[in-house]
């Protein structure tokens, strides 16, 4: 079921997992700021497609998309990080994970202003989340890391889906 | 049944043996009616099973209570004892105890106490005074054994080559009790064959090479012989009888069962001698080992036992994820079809169209696998009701009809709870004692009946009592009382009816164990919602009460009416639709305090579907109501428009969207984009109370 959803490529989604204390990160872009989150569980990259909104659905999950024939949640990542939803900024991409969640992997998705790039981070160099300038819920980060071009704020993907955290 | 040993072996044990104690209820109450020499030979064989392989895989606590169970039955089998309603009430007792023992999964501490609980050391003195006493002298008694072949009650000489392969022991197992189990059967030699072990320093000692020869002599039929091996599917198996000719009478020898079920060679032989048996028949042990020579044997049994081939066991998740693999096609299929549509090519669409039949034939095909007869739901109510009406003191009689019906896996497993409860509630609130139904003229035997047909993709079962039928004012005082009702409201006999699924509802003046305690029918309810099913009551007073279940047959594909409500589609499970209305929107602003809709003679309350789910709706000035039956009555749901019917395949919403609601899942439709499931039952559980719902009859 791959109609109107091509697999939109990333540079270096495709390159081999590094070693040692190295992570793959997938940077992506919500209003102006930049995070990532470990490529290893990203399933595919894809172009927005249609949303389908759920009655009296969560505020962090209202809607459902169609991924290749699997019904997906569309997780609202602006609403888990507390980022106003009016900044007239328009999703390019939905990224698109698997999840474990009580013993069964669940597909999820969510809509970023961008996907930027894929980079291999030294876990050694990311540098905790200074408390007091934290704009995110703070739970939610789990340190920050820099390239060429500026701050990466590196997410729990557990924890930024726990249908319980967000319940809570 | 939930707890699953990683032992495939003991886990199919297990299984089987479940199986076998469920038939074994069944086989038990037919014997109350009629105990024919098939039945009893089949109750024994069952008891036979459990007890031989309970003792191979660990189970020797449930063996050793069998063996009892089985040894008083034995009596009954040969005639020394007759069926009357206090011996199948101590086989019933005795079953259920297999079955506990069972479920502590093997032996240990557990199977230890409750083997020496009093109910246990009841029930094993109960079938010690049944074999105690056994009418007449042992050796003159000639087994009738009807069931197995002429000839069989006398003693044959068996030889058995018995060599597991290597991983029987790893799989648990117990070649040394399954040798005790067979030269219980009668006099045995026993050789064991050490011809394959390797050398000390290749030996594996988790392998099994080592292999067994058998000579038995026994009145026991081949059946009895293989029954011993029945776990042992992958060993190598050879049973061959020797000098078919040479049949011993059975008044020489002493009946097999007497001898020392410990029986070794040394033991064997005397015995033999004991017997007075000729020796020759008998022979040596080393020449058991040899193959029957031709003439001796009949050719052809030689054969290795085993199940014969003819169903395949497979998990029910397995079926599950082929369905769900299925359901994934049935939606391809759908856009594949509208693809080729808008191709408009004559020769894809004729392979289109051999897709799509192919398609329909394979979903047939899936669906009929798991469908069962609903007999194995009905089995186990005429214990319920047999138990029930001795602990109540009334007479009742079950009828069960259409058992052959069949309902999807899923379905079946969850209907048998509700089922009990409508039952216990027939039997408790509905069927009078004895002597008010002389009174009313009745007969003193209650009836029940409970019948099961399909129509359409649905099956209906009805469950009808001949009991006092419901009453309507106590129901309509208790419905004051808890505020479910107003005190001066007039509400029609349907209204009353439907009262009882309200939860928390209980009319019964004093509590029962059996019911009473107002979960019953509101339990029913939720299940039966649940099953995207609907229930119905009716009752008259004096005569009786008929509750009719509506269920779809399977749960993994539906019937469904795509509704559209501005942009969004919606799927109504057509097993819930009623009718399907146009109006204008003044008449329903006109009505709008209280939005009922007339029906022909009957107002209908309506509700705006978009706003119960918070939805945009084009609302223009022409809708449609769609009128559903919901646990609190007739309803309508009002749509922009109705877009037709089709096959859903019904998925499940993840863990982000489970609870809610008034969903009962979603779909994907034809040109890919996802429908959701309305799920008609907590739709207004939720948004609604029971006042809200209001449902009055025109004058």
């Amino acid at each position: 079921m791959s109609m109107g959803q091509p697999t939109v490529e990333v540079d270096g989604l495709a390159a081999p997992r590094p070693q040692g204390a190295l992570q793959t990160l997938l940077v992506f872009r919500l209003a102006e700021e930049r995070f990532a989150l470990p490529v290893d569980d990203v399933v595919e990259v894809i172009e927005p497609t249609s949303a389908t909104p759920v009655p009296h659905g969560p505020p962090h999950s209202r809607m459902l998309v169609n991924v290749r024939g699997v019904i997906t949640p569309l997780i609202d990542l602006r609403q888990r990080l507390r980022i106003p939803p009016t900044d007239g900024a328009i999703a390019n991409r939905f990224v698109v994970l698997d999840i474990l969640l009580d013993g069964t992997t669940q597909r999820i998705a969510f809509a970023a202003d961008e996907v930027e790039t894929v980079l291999e981070a030294d876990g050694t160099a990311l540098e905790p989340m200074p408390r007091l300038a934290s704009r995110w819920p703070a739970t939610l980060v789990q340190g920050v890391c820099r390239d060429a071009v500026g701050v990466i704020f590196l997410l729990y993907p557990d924890r930024l889906f726990d249908p319980a955290d967000m319940a809570g | 049944m939930d707890s699953t040993t990683d032992n495939p072996a003991v886990d199919s044990f297990v299984d089987e043996a479940r199986e076998l104690l469920e038939a074994l209820e069944g086989q038990l109450l037919d014997l109350e009616a009629s105990a024919t020499s098939e039945q009893l030979d089949a109750v024994f064989r069952i008891l036979h099973t459990v007890k031989g392989s309970g003792a191979m895989f660990g189970f020797t606590v449930l063996a050793g209570f069998t063996h009892h169970f089985e040894e008083a039955f034995d009596h009954l089998r040969k005639g020394r004892l007759s069926v009357d309603l206090a011996l199948v009430d101590l086989c019933l007792n005795a079953r259920d105890h297999m079955i506990a023992l069972l479920d502590l999964g093997g032996d240990g501490a557990e199977a230890t106490a409750l083997a020496g609980s009093p109910e246990a050391a009841r029930i094993l003195e109960a079938l010690s005074r049944l074999t105690g006493n056994p009418a007449g002298n042992e050796t003159a008694v000639v087994p009738e054994a009807a069931g197995t072949a002429p000839g069989c009650a006398a003693l044959r000489r068996w030889q058995i080559v018995f060599r597991p392969d290597r991983d029987a022991l790893r799989q648990g197992m117990r070649p040394d009790l399954l040798i005790d189990e067979l030269t219980g059967l009668g006099q045995a030699e026993v050789r064991l064959d050490t011809g394959s072990l390797p050398l000390l320093e290749a030996l594996d000692p988790e392998e099994c090479h080592l292999a067994w020869e058998i000579t038995l002599l026994t009145d026991r039929p081949r059946a009895d012989i293989e029954g011993v091996f029945i776990f042992a599917d992958d060993a190598s198996i050879q049973i061959t009888q020797a000098d078919p000719d040479a049949v011993i009478p059975d008044a020489v020898i002493p009946e097999a069962s007497t001898m020392s079920p410990e029986a070794g060679p040394a033991d064997g032989s005397a015995g033999l001698a004991d017997g007075a048996a000729p020796a020759d028949h008998v022979a040596p042990a080393g020449q058991a080992a040899e193959p029957s020579t031709p003439g001796r044997a009949p050719a052809g049994l030689v054969r290795a036992t085993g199940r014969p081939a003819e169903s395949v066991r497979v998990p029910s998740a397995k079926l599950d994820r082929i369905m769900d693999q299925l359901g994934e096609l049935v939606i391809a299929q759908a856009r594949l079809n509208q693809l080729a549509s808008e191709v408009a090519q004559a020769e894809l669409e004729a392979v289109v169209e051999t897709v799509e039949r192919l398609v329909t034939g394979l979903r047939e095909e899936m669906l009929s696998i798991r469908m069962l007869p609903i007999e194995g739901v009905f089995g186990k109510f005429r214990r319920v009701v047999r138990d029930l009406a001795g602990e109540l003191g009334k007479e009742v009689d079950l009828l069960t009809t259409g058992g052959e019906t069949e309902l999807d896996k899923t379905v079946l497993d969850q209907l048998s709870e509700p089922l009990v409860h409508m039952i216990r509630n027939a039997m408790d609130h509905g069927i009078e004692p004895a002597a008010a139904r002389a009174a009313a003229g009745k007969p003193a035997l209650g009836r029940i009946r409970l019948d099961a047909r399909q129509e359409g993709g649905e099956v209906l079962i009805t469950l009808m009592d001949d009991g006092r039928g419901l009453d309507l004012e106590a129901i309509r005082a208790k419905g004051i009382d808890r505020g479910l009702i107003a005190p001066d409201a007039m509400p029609s006999e349907a209204e009353l009816q439907r009262l009882i699924f309200t939860p928390g509802f209980s009319t019964a003046q004093s509590l029962s164990s059996v019911s009473g305690r107002g979960v019953g029918m509101d339990a029913v309810n939720t299940t039966v919602e649940a099953l995207r099913g609907t229930i119905d009551v009716t009752s008259t007073r004096g005569r009786g009460t008929r509750v009719t279940l509506r269920l779809p047959m399977t749960m993994a594909i539906m019937d469904g009416l795509l509704v559209r409500l501005g942009t969004t589609v919606l799927v109504i499970p057509l097993a819930v639709i009623e009718e399907c209305v146009e109006m204008d929107v003044p008449e329903a602003e006109r009505a709008s305090g209280r939005r009922t809709l007339q029906i022909r003679d009957t107002l209908v309350p309506f509700v705006a579907l978009e706003e119960v789910l918070d939805l945009q709706a084009d609302a223009a000035q022409r809708r449609r109501v769609v009128v559903v039956r919901t646990g609190s009555g007739r309803i309508g749901l009002m749509v922009d428009d109705i877009l037709g019917q089709n096959q859903t395949v019904i998925k499940p919403l993840g863990a982000y969207h489970r609870d809610l609601p008034g969903l009962a899942g979603a779909t994907i439709l034809g040109d890919g984009s996802i429908a959701l499931i309305i799920d008609v039952g907590t739709l207004f559980r939720s948004t609604l109370g029971p006042d809200d719902v209001p449902q009055r009859t025109a004058a």
